[in-house]
């Protein structure tokens, strides 16, 4: 009896074990410790659709109806919206109505915004970023003038780690200078936090800031900081301009104030998610990128970290129950979630047509699919979704955001809601501020812009041993590109990101709970953007030019050829 | 013969003795229409030359009515001396250095009174093989028209070579063709995105001048100016296109041929009737043009562009020979 006890016990603790290991937020959830923010579970219309108005915007204005404008703020703070006082920054898309007297033109969309009580910040071709009441929402959903009202994109700093590799650099700095015009490069990021003090030592003695963001705070992030310590340790004698924003409208003003400013390279550390592009190359932020380098300069930007954050596939619904299929017999795609940081994840489906240059509204089978979360691997309970309306402006994408109050496990479904053309039909799946990404498909995951085939696109690799860092994002592309273009050391030192030393296990490398390097593409774009900067300060070579001074002197890497791990091949400046 | 060669031997000598003396020389002049030359105070004497009215001709010493006299040297540089008498001739008064002015000529009318009773000269028996000699002949040196020179010196900032020919085309005007050779270090300017790099630059100018000579009896100074071709050569410093070679690149600044312009002025010093030596000084005014180019040995990406505001201008001064025909 006493040996049975003694059994049963053992066999309770290890059942309790595998439930907490497996099941760690089935468990929770039935304590009713719910590690989410009870607000949108609350709302009866949950799958309510807006045509106007984009839905994660639309959820947060249902919270504000249905509760308090504070519940709303709170709500927005853990997603990352932006409330400057009691309003939400949106932008109204312009929708050009013609004149009520029948001329050419539109009528103008400042003073009516301002005539709800909104203000307009800054202003892009038909995008207009605003802050508005929440009561006043409708209303500007409702102007004629108004396509459709979208929270603002947000672009990611790809922080993750830092390295340090010996790419020849050094060999150059005690050339004599051969006819060099000088070397402009433009660290565009989202902050430059701390700079100041860098300023004669980690960085230049003097630098051109200019911050783009509505609040024009450059010291938003020491990420961008970071990354023009790199461009600096790589070319010493360049000078820098240190510009940020924090908005795709603030963005497209930016990169044309680079242009005009005669910024030869353009180092970008940044990313976009799935809202912004089909992953093809072409989009709003990728006309940027074109813009850019058609003035004559080089991008180059990061491919992203999302290598083991990414799903790509195609349809499948053996059951046919409008759920897809991620994997036989898995339609709950798990993943894990951190204690009060923001998760997002970006759905997106090819069904976006061409862009002209404002839309994508070619070509398009205007198919509608939705994504939902739930609590847990595997199913569990339905906590909310998204429901966004692709119709003529409004693109094939959805995003879930949100937080939690400790680690939690969660899963997304997605389902169709309307598409006639299903079975040529191909998912992306993308994962923010996430872990544990249950079905990870390497292939494709290159973060926007680094499709584009404008951008020098740079993969991370080891700065000791030159292996692939496994996050580093991979091609190829929708349209069957090869990306990245090159691949750079990440791991170095900075004084922003402190010693590289060797990660931290686990989940604290993820944190940084002690500074290790700066790892990443973050890290490893800036060191490609610093070398063309040093053959531009060292030698009479137009960008284009140093370009290709940089691409041809790669130390191929990984299969022969091109590859979508290494790209070309890894940076080096020495003559081997 | 050899009384001959003594004799003349002995002339030359006088005459270059004489050479140094010129500032109490004392001359006559011819106050008939054709005055003979005799080889001795004799009017039985051979007759050596025929001198016209009015011909001035240095005098040598006076033996009683007689007058030895030197002609000025014939294109070869010989001197002929011989004798005229005092019925013939006019004593000139001579401007000269204080020091040795020299007794002033007796009274004209008083001579000329005791003159006229002298015999007239005896009329020449062979004037057709006898020379006859212009006034304009009586100049100290007559220079040889064309010559070949040498000379070496500083120019730049190294050193500076040249050698050419010259030629007296007439009265103060000569034309020099010449080629040369003359080096630039230049320190470069590495700030500037268009100036050299740090180097020399080697060049064989062939210049044309215009010299305005000032022939006096044996120097001859000249000013004058022209324009040259200069066929330019730069290499950057070894050390710093090693160290770009090293990293796969090739550099070069080509300072390219053009022409050039020049100012300047010398001295020929002439030590025998063929040798004279030369000093000369130019200032060289250098713009040319270049362009600079930068190939990348592995992807073959080169990129060029011009050099500005490049100059060489530079003065050389050098020493050489110059050897007449």
């Amino acid at each position: 009896m006493k040996k049975n006890i003694k059994k049963i016990t053992w066999i309770s603790f290890i059942a309790i074990g595998a439930l907490l290991i497996f099941f760690p937020n089935k468990a929770r959830v039935q304590n009713e410790d719910f590690p989410f923010d009870p607000s949108f579970a609350q709302l009866k219309n949950l799958d309510e659709r807006h045509p106007k108005i984009d839905h994660m915007l639309y959820m947060i204005l249902q919270v504000y109806e249905n509760s308090s404008l504070e519940h709303a703020k709170k709500i927005a703070k853990g997603m990352d919206v932006d409330f400057v006082g009691d309003d939400i920054r949106v932008v109204a898309v312009e929708n050009r109505m013609p004149l009520p007297n029948g001329a050419k033109g539109s009528i103008p969309l400042t003073p009516q915004i301002q005539a709800l009580g909104g203000a307009v910040e800054t202003s892009y071709k038909d995008l207009y970023q605003s802050t508005i009441g929440l009561y006043a929402l409708r209303s500007l959903s409702d102007l004629p003038s108004v396509g459709h009202v979208r929270l603002p994109y947000k672009p990611r700093e790809l922080v993750v780690s830092e390295g340090v590799q010996n790419t020849g650099a050094g060999d150059w700095h005690s050339l004599t200078s051969y006819h060099s015009q000088g070397a402009k490069v433009c660290i565009l990021d989202g902050g430059f936090t701390g700079y100041g003090a860098l300023l004669g030592t980690e960085l230049p003695s003097t630098v051109e800031t200019r911050s783009f963001r509505a609040d024009n705070n450059l010291e938003t992030s020491v990420h961008g900081t970071a990354c023009a310590e790199i461009v600096h340790d790589m070319a010493p004698d360049a000078q820098l301009g240190l510009v940020n924003f924090g908005t795709d409208v603030e963005h497209h003003n930016a990169v044309a104030w680079i242009i005009s400013e005669g910024y030869q390279v353009v180092s970008y550390s940044m990313g976009w998610g799935y809202s912004l592009g089909p992953g093809t190359g072409s989009g709003p932020i990728h006309d940027d990128v074109e813009d850019f380098v058609d003035s004559g300069g080089v991008w180059v930007g990061a491919a992203g970290n999302s290598a083991e954050d990414h799903w790509q596939g195609n349809f499948s619904d053996p059951d046919s129950d409008g759920r897809l299929n991620f994997a036989v017999g898995s339609e709950w795609f798990g993943f894990r979630v951190y204690p009060f940081v923001p998760f997002i994840i970006w759905l997106r489906w090819n069904d976006w047509g061409d862009w002209n240059g404002t839309n994508f509204n070619t070509s398009r089978d205007y198919s509608d699919w939705d994504m939902r979360l739930y609590s847990a691997y595997g199913g569990g309970a339905y906590l909310w979704g998204a429901f966004g309306v692709q119709g003529q402006n409004r693109w094939a994408y959805e995003i879930i955001s949100g937080w939690a109050n400790f680690y939690a496990s969660l899963s997304v479904t997605v389902n169709r809601w309307w598409d006639p053309n299903v079975g040529t039909r191909e998912f992306d799946l993308e994962f923010w501020n996430c872990y544990g990404i249950e079905h990870p498909v390497a292939a494709g995951s290159v973060t926007l812009p680094g499709d584009s085939p404008d951008s020098l696109t740079v993969g991370a690799i080891d700065h000791a041993t030159n292996a692939y860092h496994t996050y580093s994002s991979q091609g190829p592309t929708d349209d069957g590109r090869i990306k990245p273009d090159i691949c750079a050391p990440a791991g170095v030192s900075t004084n922003t990101y402190g010693p590289a030393l060797a990660a931290p296990p686990g989940l604290l490398s993820l944190f940084q709970l002690r500074p290790y390097g700066f790892y990443g593409t973050s890290a490893a774009t800036p060191h490609v953007a610093g070398a063309l900067g040093l053959i531009l300060d060292k030698t009479g070579f137009s960008p284009i030019q140093a370009k290709d001074v940089v691409l041809n002197r790669l130390i191929e890497m990984g299969a022969a050829g091109k590859d979508n791990m290494f790209g070309a091949g890894r940076l080096n400046l020495r003559n081997n | 013969m050899k009384k001959g060669i003594i004799l003349l031997i002995c002339i030359l000598l006088f005459l270059s003795l004489s050479t140094f003396s010129s500032a109490d020389e004392q001359k006559v002049k011819v106050t008939v229409d054709i005055a003979n030359m005799r080889v001795k105070p004799s009017l039985q004497a051979d007759v050596i030359g025929k001198l016209p009215m009015n011909t001035e001709i240095t005098v040598i010493s006076k033996m009683g009515d007689w007058y030895q006299v030197k002609l000025p040297p014939d294109p070869s540089g010989i001197v002929i001396t011989g004798y005229l008498h005092q019925s013939v001739v006019a004593e000139v008064t001579v401007q000269a250095a204080p020091a040795f002015t020299p007794p002033p000529p007796p009274p004209a009318s008083a001579k000329k009174t005791k003159k006229t009773a002298a015999p007239p000269p005896p009329a020449p028996t062979r004037t057709a093989s006898i020379p006859t000699y212009a006034p304009a002949a009586a100049a100290a040196v007559t220079w040889p028209k064309f010559g070949i020179f040498a000379r070496g010196g500083y120019g730049g900032n190294g050193i500076a070579a040249a050698g050419g020919i010259t030629y007296t085309v007439m009265k103060f005007l000569a034309i020099e063709l010449a080629g040369g050779y003359f080096s630039i270090n230049e320190e470069g300017d590495t700030t500037d995105p268009n100036a050299l790099l740090e180097g020399k630059l080697t060049t064989i100018p062939l210049q044309f001048s215009l010299l305005f000579r000032f022939e006096m009896d044996k120097i001859a100074p000249y000013i004058g100016g022209g324009v040259g071709y200069y066929l330019n050569s730069y290499e950057i410093e070894s050390t710093i296109t090693d160290a770009w070679n090293a990293l796969g690149f090739t550099i070069e600044d080509a300072v390219d041929p053009g022409l050039g312009y020049h100012a300047g002025a010398g001295l020929d010093f002439l030590l025998s009737g063929n040798l004279a030596v030369n000093l000369d000084f130019k200032y060289i005014l250098l713009n040319p043009d270049g362009t600079w180019t930068i190939t990348d040995q592995i992807s073959t990406t080169s990129a060029t562009g011009d050099l500005a505001d490049l100059n060489f201008s530079t003065f050389t001064v050098a020493l050489g020979i110059k050897f007449f025909f």
